[in-house]
């Protein structure tokens, strides 16, 4: 068959995306690198277990997205299980169509000024349907923390500074969505919430 | 084929080249489960984690894979044999492709409440290659 030069000239512009989609492909792929635990960790404030752990996890979250929620129950089963030997911290990530996610992430950054912010933090996941600023109000107060105080921290531009840093952190790695866990560095891709525990287990397996 | 005529296969085919490689790229979010690059905030999370991104089981992007890469084997194949029966194939593909892009803007706008860049400029492209059928037939009837 004889081919037409327009035939060849649309050969030529498959074979040319053929060639990218490939590289596209290859690249794509790619184990990405483990980042540093300095760049995951940087300005770090809220974290569990011991800093110097041989297995470390990272995650940035949302207060409000539900698959966060899902997440949570497994996070806080390998936290008290693992308590002496994962170091685990937790990054703010409030995506803008949640609208509840940062007053949420605020409402746990003031009650880390009194020295809630894990009590908070728990409250604000196990209730996650309940999320509205009458919720965070009464849990504050069920925590016993001081409300006038609590009512003022959640104005301050200073409890800002701790979001911003995490999201900052989350962009610069190129965070799209949330949860995204680090195990060691690595970027997990969970299929499951077990996933989450299977994956920080074999972690455990691997460096005995 | 008359040379307008070759001009307009060459831009459907090119454009349907574009749209395979967006929906081939959002596809693979979709079955991995994972991150998509967006400029439109969180809308294509919003959008992948849908059940509406998902009639009768199948994945959108799927959709629009699939469509693209007919367009593209029929003006391909355009350059062969100039047959109408493959421009009104094109024509037809378009058609449904409108009419799917648009449901699937409403879908994101008013449902999901959420807007994937990569389907809107889909939607734009899936437009753009039905106008060019339309004008490429209208063409063929002067002829």
């Amino acid at each position: 068959m004889k081919l037409t030069s327009e035939t060849k000239l649309f050969l030529g512009i498959f074979a040319v995306t053929a060639v990218i989609l490939t590289i596209a492909i290859v690249l794509m792929t790619k184990p990405a690198k483990p980042i540093a635990k300095e760049v995951l960790l940087a300005n770090a404030t809220h974290t569990i277990g011991p800093k110097d752990a041989a297995v470390w996890l990272v995650e940035f979250s949302d207060f409000q997205c539900p698959a966060c929620g899902q997440f949570y129950p497994v996070v806080k089963q390998l936290t008290e299980k693992y308590k002496d030997s994962l170091f685990f911290a937790y990054r703010n990530y409030p995506l803008p169509s949640h609208a509840m996610a940062k007053p949420a992430a605020r409402a746990a950054e003031a009650a880390n000024i009194q020295g809630k912010y894990w009590e908070m933090h728990d409250a604000l996941f196990t209730k996650q349907s309940e999320l509205s600023t009458s919720f965070i109000s009464s849990e504050a107060a069920r925590l016993g923390l001081n409300m006038e105080q609590f009512t003022q921290d959640m104005q301050s531009t200073t409890l800002e500074t701790s979001i911003t840093n995490d999201i900052a952190v989350g962009d610069a790695i190129g965070i799209s969505a949330t949860p995204t866990f680090y195990l060691n560095g690595k970027k997990l891709e969970l299929q499951t919430i077990q996933d989450l525990a299977t994956a920080v287990e074999n972690e455990f397996t691997k460096i005995k | 084929m008359d040379t307008k005529l070759k001009s307009l296969n060459r831009i459907i085919f090119v454009l349907s080249i574009a749209g395979l490689l967006m929906g081939l790229y959002v596809l693979q979010s979709f079955l991995r489960q994972t991150g998509i690059v967006c400029l439109s905030g969180g809308g294509c999370e919003a959008v992948r984690k849908s059940t509406l991104s998902y009639p009768f089981g199948i994945p959108v992007p799927a959709v629009g894979v699939a469509g693209y890469t007919f367009l593209m084997v029929l003006s391909f194949l355009r350059t062969m044999k100039n047959n109408k029966g493959l421009l009104w194939g094109i024509f037809g593909m378009g058609l449904f492709g409108i009419c799917f892009v648009s449901w699937f803007t409403y879908t994101e706008i008013f449902l999901i409440k959420g807007i994937c860049m990569w389907c809107g400029i889909s939607a734009i492209n899936m437009y753009v290659i039905f106008g060019l059928a339309v004008k490429s037939l209208s063409l063929t009837k002067k002829a």
